[in-house]
């Protein structure tokens, strides 16, 4: 019994002591890292919970420049469809860190909103703040991005010229294979806006020789060729995209829908139209 | 002085460890998945203390719309309910149907409508939210209620699923509106 005793004495002894030198070791750091672990604590709760805005909002009230605790805040608003409260979130985000969260924003305002002309002026914000620099923001090259957000705007040519800027500054650099094929994909459908045909053509083969399963890119290829005449080539090409559409090798993002996504409706109804030619 | 035989010491230190215990217990069963039970009552809580959440309001809801398990109501980015007419997204009829509305000159911004879709498919709970270019506040007279009623009559939608199981499943819609007419809805 004296055993116990000591034993649970000295075990709340020591969690007193060590709740003690972690009160102490957290009044010790400055402000800042006080709100970085609030910023790291929020990561344990689900997102978008009462919880976790709670904590980002300690990591603000802690350190009202950490732009990461205002970014993390603007992503729970956005992914739910609350834009007003997203938009204020990561407009702080932006003040107090330009450079990191201005393509978060622009990303936003491209795929999630549809603000094509804020998404183009952030991008070029980031652009002019970094001279030299080829940014990627939220990973995608600058040069992708504006291209799909004149491609939003209608304006096909200043989205193939960008497009085009992004693979041959890519290629400059290191070589065509380091090009994301996404890249080939649009600028051939920009060609294809244009009315260049053979150009979308070879733009769409590039795609499919680095990466064969590009269901998108075989389906698009499907219709040049069917306007084209060439018939067998096009029913190869559709049932290359049906095969590997079926697989599940699909452009797709789990947030918001790409442009040009491909639909299940969409191959059936080119299946469907090219078996009626060829019967014909 | 024997310090454990000391019974101030001892009291302190029992009711220390069981308060420890105690805290222990309501943290790990509020953040911790152990059994069907638990899973159930976590989310239930859980759900209700998300943004996501559209409670129900009586005055603005269709009585006849229920969720069939308000407990699991999962995202649509997770189970990605749909809806088409002839292969025609619901994104795309909506771009059709106020295509040849009036032009309003300099009335742009977006009009967002956050819904739930219910396992069969039900839309109900729809919820408005307008704004400018500048993501302020504002109203678009009109548009807002008819892109509603255009909504509420292309129902039932394919449910949200989720391993073979259809699940209520929260949705918006963004519709960016330019001069007066929706030029794009963001899914």
């Amino acid at each position: 019994m004296k055993l116990f005793r000591i034993i649970a004495h000295g075990m709340i002894l020591l969690a007193v002591l060590i709740l003690v030198a972690a009160i102490i070791f957290f009044k010790t750091k400055n402000p800042r890292e006080q709100s970085e672990f609030f910023y790291e604590l929020q990561k344990l709760v689900p997102a978008g919970s009462l919880e976790e805005l709670w904590i980002l909002d300690k990591a603000i009230q802690l350190d009202s420049t950490n732009a990461l605790a205002y970014r993390e805040k603007s992503i729970s608003y956005t992914r739910n469809g609350l834009f007003e409260e997203g938009m204020k979130c990561i407009n702080a985000a932006v003040k107090y860190d330009p450079i990191n969260q201005l393509g978060y924003r622009g990303h936003v305002k491209l795929f999630s909103i549809g603000d094509y002309e804020g998404a183009i002026r952030d991008f070029q914000l980031l652009d002019s703040l970094t001279p030299n620099f080829r940014d990627a923001p939220w990973g995608n090259d600058i040069y992708y991005v504006m291209g799909l957000a004149y491609q939003g705007l209608g304006d096909y040519q200043t989205a193939y010229d960008y497009l085009n800027k992004s693979v041959l500054e890519t290629s400059l650099e290191r070589s065509e294979e380091w090009v994301n094929v996404e890249i080939f994909f649009y600028r051939g459908i920009m060609s294809l806006k244009l009315n260049k045909k053979e150009e979308a053509l070879e733009d769409f083969n590039r795609a499919i020789n680095y990466y064969d399963k590009f269901s998108e890119a075989h389906y698009y290829k499907a219709k040049i060729l069917k306007e084209l005449g060439k018939l067998d080539d096009a029913i190869k090409s559709i049932n290359s995209a049906k095969k590997y559409f079926a697989m599940g090798y699909r452009e797709i993002h789990p947030y918001y829908r790409l442009p040009y996504q491909l639909h299940e409706e969409n191959i059936e109804e080119l299946v469907d139209e090219l078996m009626m030619i060829s019967a014909d | 002085m024997n310090l454990f035989e000391d019974k101030i010491w001892l009291s302190t230190g029992v009711g220390l460890f069981f308060g420890v215990i105690l805290l222990t217990f309501f943290i790990s069963n509020n953040y911790t998945v152990n059994t069907e039970y638990s899973i159930a009552h976590r989310k239930h809580d859980g759900l209700k203390r998300n943004i996501m959440w559209i409670p129900c309001d009586p005055d603005l809801d269709d009585p006849t719309f229920s969720l069939c398990d308000d407990r699991h109501v999962v995202k649509h980015y997770q189970s990605q309910p749909w809806y088409k007419e002839q292969g025609v997204d619901i994104s795309e009829l909506i771009v059709n149907e106020f295509a040849d509305c009036p032009k309003v000159a300099n009335l742009d911004g977006f009009i967002t409508i956050r819904f739930l879709v219910n396992c069969t498919g039900n839309v109900g709970r729809i919820r408005t939210y307008e704004l400018d270019r500048s993501y302020q506040k504002t109203t678009f007279p009109q548009i807002t209620s008819k892109v509603v009623e255009f909504l509420k009559q292309h129902s039932p939608w394919n449910p949200g699923v989720v391993k073979d199981q259809p699940y209520d499943t929260f949705c918006y819609l963004n519709c960016r509106v330019e001069d007066g007419i929706i030029k794009e809805v963001k899914i």
